[in-house]
């Protein structure tokens, strides 16, 4: 039993570390950064881990030693050692240090994801979310919402590559989470209010909404896209967005 | 007691676990529900006294149809091969028994079985998931109350219908959606078929495959007829203008003309007196029902949302065509006593743009 | 104590041990129900869509005997709440703290007996209450454990947001009654009736732990009967305290069925304010158990005994200013999101301390594997687990991606799992000879945990790589998205370990049924344990030092009990610190 129980201990380090280190190369793993902002979420990320898996294996690996040690055969008692205060002070102010200095190091990224919360920028697109879709609307060619010459589309998002896009949030029932996960982006979605978000996509392609609030029985599959297209391209698919939104119903019904 | 369990150690058992853990993740496949189709409830009600006459009514729509695992149109010259019917040329589209796979993942939690609006997650649902039984598809490209083309189920896959639980399944590829929209279709007519088969009982008292081939002819029938019955407009939608959307206001208003607010209200808040009554408990109820016996309430046009579409032409087609199923007329082909129309197609296009204008403020983001 | 009593008044109890057992076996139970819904989830995730046994047919014969989406909503709802409500909470304070606060602080009873037999007896009809959503229209409770406004306030939200939610809101409102009469009691009797020389620093950390969460319990309680309050009042009277102008829900236009204007976000502050500390109310006692254990079988007395009583005091008031954390991207401020993350990292201290506290304790000890000891050790590395991955959530920017994702799902269930459930198991075979007076099976304890410490890993580790994936909490099918297809096979694998899990906790059943058919015949004090419980002759004890003198220093033998006063010169009597 003793053997067995410190293994026990060391398999569970062999196991999570074991599970983390081969998580990225079999997709188990973040996707790919794809915004401005996710490289340096995914650093942050990567910090925290690598102290986490110090004091993870640290921790369980002594564990599993103090029990090996601790069950040996022996006629002495242990000591009655009821504690030592400059241990524990020493440990306290050294964990509270890193603690304190990690709470502090996050902050700027905090402020930078949240910037658009507070700014009247004009946003490119309006997210509408209900059970269970995802709406988005853009403002046309006067970049106003809510005039004649808006068109709406459902589940695609197209923005374009390299530029700030800041976007307004609504809800028309509950609350939904509007959550992309290669640009570490999530807000979400209030009803009753408009809230604010940006990204900046890095690089052309398509990539997954996810509702990441519970809205009810079709919140699993209350799926999007966001299509990053080159600036141009998006110049040229709002245009033929509006005139296929002035269709006359003879070409495409 | 204890000697028994002696036999195996405590961490081989661990071992022995963690074995049956690895081993029993391979090779388990349970299966997906196997359904059934059931015959509807108005037939139940109406077979109530001749069991034989349901048995009989059941077999000939699963000669027919086929089995909810196997569903198909059997061939027999009651209709012509199904892409006769239709434009879509996708040839890859999944067969029926595919696409009924896909709908009972997709669609079947509202839709139920035979696409009857009665699947477990229909309760409380408002508006209710539609049954497709009655052949009646409100958002179409198509007049004339028409059954709607492949491409009308499609746009409503593709697009969702906006403001109610239907939402859109543009994650599905093309094909998919295209196979669910056979399927719709599938059960559509077999619904139709049923209804039908059970009032030709009713009248004749008699069921056997030729009343079976015969009512499902009639229904095939009403479904070859949509090519014809497009709506589109000839030209450049005319652009929203100041000067339109006071006509489309002055067309709304006027009881001769529009007269749409007598049901969607001066305010087009969908509070028009023709629209509603007090019903027995005092209290005020829409006036009328919708082809599947649910209260039907006009739309209120100031929220633009609108279930058909929000684009200009949508809107032109729910104005001319108006709405299956309900009482939203058809004002494209009115005409006033003397064979004249009633409003020109310029006319129409004054009215959607006054009615978008009820919910573009313009606000400032 | 030998009076012939009825079966009646046995059963309907003022004492303490009694309903103490009564929480035991009922949350037992509980745990049973709630562990069914998981593996009905577990099934869903890892085969979706196809035939469910049992569930399938007994609730969709017509449909393939497949679940449908709204069931899965309602089952991740009832599995949290009745493992958070009706599991944990009451088997952390309720079973522990009825057996226990008497018993070692040298108290004959409970200071207010009627009032904690209230507590046991009200869990019934809350349990009733909330269990009966399962016969309603609508069915039971679907919007989450969490139950956010709108989604579960207006009833055209949702199946489960009709009568079943009402019975959920009323549920939880008996069940906050019940707990604050039992909180009430305890912190009352600790307070006041402690044996006389039993000082609160000679109180064993058990204590600490119940009286810490105890007294969350007593103030933070109040805010989510209040929620509760005015989520009933938006259902019955119309009010629109959660419900912003202008929605339409469920084909209903808010506006002219209710009064609107109110906000969700105030539901989820007045929740968590709750709903934080009440998962501190289900790890301080079970902190408090495992360093019971450790100390009594590893034959040292606890490292630290005042810091670890500052640390739990200092989780207990830190505990009220963190429940933002759950809030990060729910669209309250950013400020709030700072200072919330701040707090959050602050509050991880304390809990390390406490984890180098163990491991000190540990260092050096002469460790007797007992089935206890085992669970307690396993509750170290678990709990340690869970603790590291709190990190990353702490770290908002981190945060934004693994909310809501499986990440949490990971993260709290090595906390409430690895960390309660194995202390209450290390607590029940510790102190099973005090109150059932006989000991349990040591083989098939030693079974039970190995089986259970494996296969307790094997379910909840990879829901870390799952939910770094993206991999959502809440989602029937997870497959939806494409480039969550590669994780089916762990789903798969997670899925058979939790069915095994559930199976090997036969092996505690069975260690159960097969003891409590022996006679008692176990020694008073198996363990050799300081503390007073262990003392049940004493009647009025006096009580001379802290509860942890065990090793060298003890005297002649390796423990001295609390009570016993010294028989040789060598050893002083000084009240420990």
């Amino acid at each position: 039993m003793r053997a067995l129980t410190a293994l026990l201990f060391v398999a569970l380090v062999a196991g999570v570390v074991w599970s983390f280190a081969v998580a990225p190369e079999r997709g188990w793993w973040m996707p790919t950064s794809a915004s401005s902002v996710g490289d340096d979420v995914d650093r942050l990320f990567h910090g925290i881990t690598a102290l986490i898996a110090v004091a993870f294996v640290g921790v369980v690996g002594w564990l599993a030693w103090l029990v090996w040690r601790g069950t040996r055969a022996t006629n002495e008692r242990a000591l009655t050692n009821h504690g030592n205060a400059r241990l524990e002070g020493v440990w306290t102010i050294v964990t509270g240090a890193i603690l304190l200095t990690l709470a502090i190091v996050q902050l700027a990224l905090w402020n930078t994801m949240q910037s658009a919360r507070a700014s009247d920028v004009k946003p490119l697109a309006r997210v509408v979310a209900a059970q269970f879709e995802w709406r988005f609307r853009y403002p046309g060619v006067d970049a106003v919402f809510d005039t004649a010459d808006d068109f709406e589309t459902p589940y695609r998002l197209v923005v374009p590559v390299g530029e700030r896009v800041t976007l307004e949030l609504r809800s028309k029932d509950v609350i939904h989470g509007f959550f992309v996960p290669a640009f570490r982006l999530k807000q979400d979605v209030l009803p009753g209010s408009a809230l604010r978000t940006w990204f900046e996509a890095r690089s052309i392609g398509e990539y997954d909404v996810v509702c990441s609030q519970l809205c009810g029985a079709g919140h699993y599959r209350m799926a999007g896209k966001i299509q990053v297209v080159a600036r141009a391209d998006f110049d040229a698919w709002q245009s033929s967005m509006q005139l296929a939104w002035n269709s006359n119903g003879k070409e495409k019904p | 007691m204890h000697r028994n369990l002696d036999r195996l150690p405590g961490p081989a058992r661990g071992v022995v676990s963690l074995l049956l853990v690895t081993l029993g993740s391979c090779g388990f496949d349970p299966t997906p529900g196997s359904l059934q189709f059931s015959l509807s409830k108005a037939t139940i009600e109406a077979t109530r006294d001749d069991l034989a006459a349901r048995a009989s009514i059941e077999h000939e729509i699963t000669a027919l149809f086929g089995t909810a695992s196997d569903p198909r149109f059997t061939a027999s010259d009651a209709w012509p091969s199904a892409a006769a019917a239709d434009h879509s040329t996708s040839a890859s589209i999944p067969d029926l028994v595919r696409s009924g796979r896909n709908y009972a993942r997709e669609c079947l939690a509202c839709h139920g079985v035979e696409g009857g609006g009665d699947g477990p997650s229909a309760y409380g649902l408002n508006p209710k998931p539609r049954d497709f039984r009655n052949g009646i598809f409100k958002y179409t490209a198509l007049k004339d109350q028409s059954r709607p083309r492949r491409l009308d189920i499609l746009r409503t896959l593709e697009q969702g219908v906006a403001g109610t639980s239907m939402p859109n399944f543009q994650r599905l590829s093309s094909t998919e959606r295209e196979g669910l929209a056979e399927y719709v279709r599938f059960l559509s007519v077999r619904g139709e078929v049923e209804s039908v088969l059970v009032a030709t009982w009713k009248e004749e008292g008699e069921i056997n495959a030729d009343t079976a081939h015969e009512a499902a002819s009639i229904v095939w029938s009403r479904w070859l007829k949509s090519d014809s019955k497009l709506v589109v407009f000839d030209g450049d939608v005319p652009l929203s203008t100041p000067e339109r959307i006071a006509r489309g206001d002055a067309l709304f208003h006027d009881g001769l003309k529009g007269n749409c607010l007598s049901c969607h209200g001066a305010t087009g808040a969908g509070d028009g007196p023709a629209a509603w009554k007090i019903g027995v408990d005092g209290k005020r109820e829409p006036a009328y029902l919708d082809a599947w016996g649910e209260p039907i309430r006009p739309r209120d046009l100031r929220d633009g949302v609108f279930r058909g579409g929000a684009r200009p032409i949508d809107l032109y087609r729910r104005i001319y065509a108006g709405i299956p199923g309900g009482p939203m007329p058809a004002l494209g082909e009115a005409q006033t006593k003397d064979g004249a129309p009633l409003v020109t197609p310029d006319e129409i296009w004054c009215l959607v743009h006054y009615v978008r204008s009820l919910s573009q403020r313009g606000e400032a983001p | 104590m030998n009076e012939r009593r009825s079966l009646f008044s046995r059963v309907y109890s003022v004492d303490h041990e009694t309903i103490g057992k009564q929480y035991l076996w009922t949350s037992l139970a509980m745990l049973v129900v709630g562990g069914l819904m998981a593996l009905a989830m577990r099934w869903q995730l890892a085969w979706p869509w196809t035939e469910m046994p049992v569930v399938g047919s007994l609730l969709f014969p017509r449909t393939g005997r497949v679940i449908s989406p709204d069931f899965y909503t309602v089952l991740f709802t009832m599995h949290g709440t009745i493992m958070i409500f009706f599991v944990i909470i009451p088997l952390a304070l309720g079973a522990f703290g009825n057996l226990l606060v008497p018993a070692m602080i040298g108290a004959q009873h409970m200071a207010f007996p009627r009032l904690n037999r209230a507590s046991y007896w009200l869990t019934l009809p809350a349990i009733a209450c909330l269990l009966a959503g399962f016969f309603v229209e609508g069915g039971a409770a679907s919007a989450g454990w969490t139950g956010y406004a709108p989604l579960a306030t207006v009833e055209s939200a949702a199946q489960g947001a009709r009568l079943g939610q009402t019975l959920w809101v009323v549920s939880l409102t008996l069940s906050g009654i019940s707990s604050l009469l039992g909180a009430v009691t305890y912190v009352a009797t600790i307070a006041c009736c402690r044996a006389s020389g039993m000082t609160l620093m000679r109180m064993p950390l058990t204590i600490w732990g119940v009286l810490t969460a105890a007294s969350l319990q007593i103030v933070a309680l109040p805010m989510l009967t209040a929620g509760s309050v005015l989520q009933l009042a938006d259902r019955w009277l119309h009010t629109g305290f959660f419900t912003p102008q202008n929605l339409v829900i469920g084909g209903v236009a808010l506006d002219a069925t209710s009064a609107t204007g109110g906000s969700p976000l105030l539901w989820q502050h007045l929740f968590w304010f709750y709903s934080h500390p009440a998962v501190y109310v289900m790890v301080l006692p079970a902190m408090g158990i495992v360093s019971d254990v450790l100390a009594v079988h590893g034959r040292k007395p606890v490292f630290g005994y005042k810091p670890m009583v500052i640390a739990m005091c200092t989780i207990c008031v830190l505990g009220f200013v963190v429940w933002g954390h759950h809030m990060f991207v729910s669209g309250m401020s950013p400020a709030a999101g700072t200072a919330f993350a701040l707090s959050t990292f602050l509050i991880a201290l304390p809990s390390s301390i406490k984890t180098f506290n163990w491991l000190a304790t540990l260092h050096g000890a002469r460790i007797r594997l007992t089935t206890s000891m085992l669970f307690a050790l396993g509750f170290v590395a678990l709990f340690v687990v869970g603790g590291l991955s709190g990190l990353w959530m702490a770290a908002t920017p981190v945060d934004v991606y693994i909310h809501d994702t499986y990440v949490v799902v990971a993260h709290f269930h090595y906390i409430v799992f690895g960390g309660t459930v194995f202390a209450v198991f290390a607590g029940i075979h510790h102190w099973f000879p005090r109150f059932f007076g006989r000991v349990l099976d040591e083989r098939l304890g030693r079974i039970h945990f190995v089986g259970t410490f494996v296969l307790s890993n094997c379910v909840f580790l990879m829901m870390h790589q799952l939910g770094l994936a993206g991999m959502l909490r809440r989602t029937a099918d997870p497959y939806v998205y494409e480039v969550f297809e590669k994780l089916k096979p762990i789903n798969v694998f997670i899925t058979w370990s939790a069915i095994s899990l559930a199976a090997w906790q036969l092996w505690f059943v069975l260690n159960l049924v097969l003891t409590l058919r022996k006679k008692r015949t176990a020694p008073s004090n198996p363990w050799n344990a300081c503390s007073l419980e262990w003392n049940e002759a004493a009647t009025e004890p006096i009580v001379l030092r802290g509860p942890y003198e065990y090793g060298a220093a003890a005297g002649d033998e390796d423990w001295l009990a609390q009570t016993r006063e010294s028989s040789s010169q060598r050893v002083s009597s000084s009240p420990s610190k």
